[in-house]
């Protein structure tokens, strides 16, 4: 016992007892013995505290010792430790009452942060649930808008005509100068087969006007013969005298008239003439006409050919590319819907977090009943039997409340599908 | 060179071979030797000959379609000895349709 005071208080024990060597070293004998006084005053306080703080300590080893031996439940404790709380004298019970209610206090005080903690991972859980829901959803709606142009693309590409007015077709540019170009090359031919059908024209009217040339000339022939006959004529009519007067006049007037025809057949022959050079100049603008150089459609036709390739090559390229995005949207599609139902989890972990809230509770309940246990032990060791009722009561209050969370918890397992193992 | 139209006219077919330039200025020629056929009677067949034809343009094109519509469709005619460029002129105008060519 001594050396555990001596351990227990050396500072004051030294401080006190070097105090007092100094007073006595002094002449004052008022002094040394005011200093006297001190020092055995203060030992005597620090005997009492030492001696309360050993037997505080061994009765609470020995309650723990037999708690562990019968292993029992932590709200039994308490009652289990009450004979020796009234066994005990007041001073040492009222240590023990304190050190329980703190340690209640401060198990209180952790149900209390264990709570909050509870509350603020339930509130972290939904918020960034909230906001995975609504990422994912935006993204699978994006993924889907992306799918649906790439299928438009893919649908335009394969097709090769665009459906709205304003797209550019490539492919249908090439065939449509294709088809102008098909459409240059029939008017040229028909242009061609015309020209040559009219030179054929030309050249039977040349002909046919050779032949009225050859007419003319033969009227010519005749009129200069017709013109000899009346020659001779007049020249009969004269040596006839006066009975050939009147056969003069008339062979004068078949000269005339031969004259006259031979003067046409000139004009004829001129103006078949004319015709015959016309006819000439026709044909040249008509060659000209018909000569076109079909190289250039050729290498027209060349160009559009090897353009229509290469458009069907990239289409095909553009295509198998397309197909290649189109699986990957789908796959991330099915990724993100996978993710979005993954995030259904939440309702588990509301789940749990608010049974692990109710379980803290049910702590706080035991607590309470410990507290109000100590405070009847510490209050009325007079009224034990009569304040025992209210206590099991309460006891009875608390273990129906959390057999209520037990129930409860069993039913929310039957609730959620899946191999999800919740409280039991 | 300028074009030159020979004609040869066998039992079955009459052959008509242009060389050098197969152009407007062979026209009569061109004419003339199938008019000449034509007017005997009726050919049953037309070989036009292009293994000596250098060139050959639109008024040419022009000359053939003439003669086919001069001869008629039961009278088959065939494109025989074409050069590259010329079977691809020919091919462009769409006269695979109207000639066998070869």
């Amino acid at each position: 016992m001594t050396w555990i005071f001596l351990r227990q208080y050396r500072w004051p024990v030294a401080v006190s007892g070097l105090a007092a060597l100094l007073l006595m070293v002094r002449p004052s004998p008022g002094m040394s013995w005011i200093g006297l006084g001190i020092v055995i005053f203060v030992w005597a306080f620090s005997a009492d505290r030492a001696a309360a703080r050993h037997r505080a300590a061994e009765s609470e080893w020995r309650a723990a010792v037999r708690t562990n031996a019968t292993n029992r439940p932590a709200y039994a404790g308490t009652s289990s430790s009450r004979p020796a709380v009234a066994s005990a004298d007041s001073d040492s019970s009222r240590d023990r009452a304190r050190v329980r209610d703190e340690a209640i206090r401060e198990a209180e005080h952790q149900l209390g942060a264990v709570r909050g903690a509870i509350d603020q991972l339930r509130r972290l859980e939904s918020d960034a649930i909230a906001r995975l829901t609504k990422s994912f959803t935006g993204l699978e709606a994006a993924s889907r808008e992306e799918g649906a142009m790439v299928r438009s693309l893919i649908e335009s590409v394969s097709n090769g005509s665009s459906t709205g007015g304003h797209e550019v077709s490539f492919r249908r540019f090439a065939e449509e100068t294709s088809g102008m170009l098909d459409f240059f090359v029939a008017h040229v031919l028909e242009v061609s087969k015309n020209s040559m059908g009219l030179v054929e024209i030309l050249e039977d009217m040349a002909r046919q006007m050779n032949t009225v040339g050859a007419t003319v000339n033969k009227i010519g022939t005749i009129a200069k013969q017709t013109n000899v006959l009346a020659l001779n004529a007049a020249i009969e009519a004269a040596r006839a005298g006066q009975a050939g007067k009147g056969f003069a006049v008339v062979a004068d007037e078949v000269r005339s008239l031969s004259k006259s025809t031979k003067h046409f057949s000139e004009q004829i022959h001129a103006l078949v003439g004319e015709a015959q050079r016309s006819m000439g100049q026709a044909n040249t603008i008509i060659a000209a006409i018909a000569s076109k150089d079909m190289n250039v459609a050729l290498n027209s036709r060349r160009r559009v050919d090897r353009t229509m390739a290469e458009m069907a090559e990239l289409n095909t390229n553009v295509y198998r590319k397309l197909e290649q995005v189109n699986g990957i949207a789908k796959n991330v599609r099915e990724k993100v819907s996978q993710a979005v139902t993954g995030l259904q989890f939440e309702d588990m972990v509301t789940q749990i977090l608010a049974h692990l809230d109710q379980r803290a509770a049910a702590i706080e309940r035991f607590l309470n009943v410990v507290r109000e246990s100590t405070t009847n032990g510490s209050n009325g060791r007079k009224g034990n039997v009569a304040s025992a009722m209210p206590l099991a009561e309460l006891l009875a209050a608390a273990r129906e409340a959390s057999s209520d969370t037990h129930k409860q918890a069993v039913r929310q397992e039957r609730l959620t599908t899946g191999s999800v193992e919740l409280f039991s | 060179m300028a074009g030159q139209v020979t004609v040869s006219q066998g039992e079955q077919e009459v052959v008509i071979a242009v060389n050098g330039r197969f152009d407007f200025y062979v026209h009569k020629e061109f004419r003339d030797a199938y008019e000449r056929v034509l007017q005997k009677g009726r050919a049953p067949k037309f070989v036009i000959d292009l293994a000596g034809t250098e060139y050959l343009d639109s008024s040419a094109l022009g000359m053939l379609l003439v003669l086919r519509e001069r001869v008629g469709t039961e009278t088959k005619i065939d494109i025989v000895h074409c050069r590259p460029e010329v079977k691809s002129i020919l091919e462009i105008a769409n006269f695979h349709s109207l000639f066998h060519l070869s």
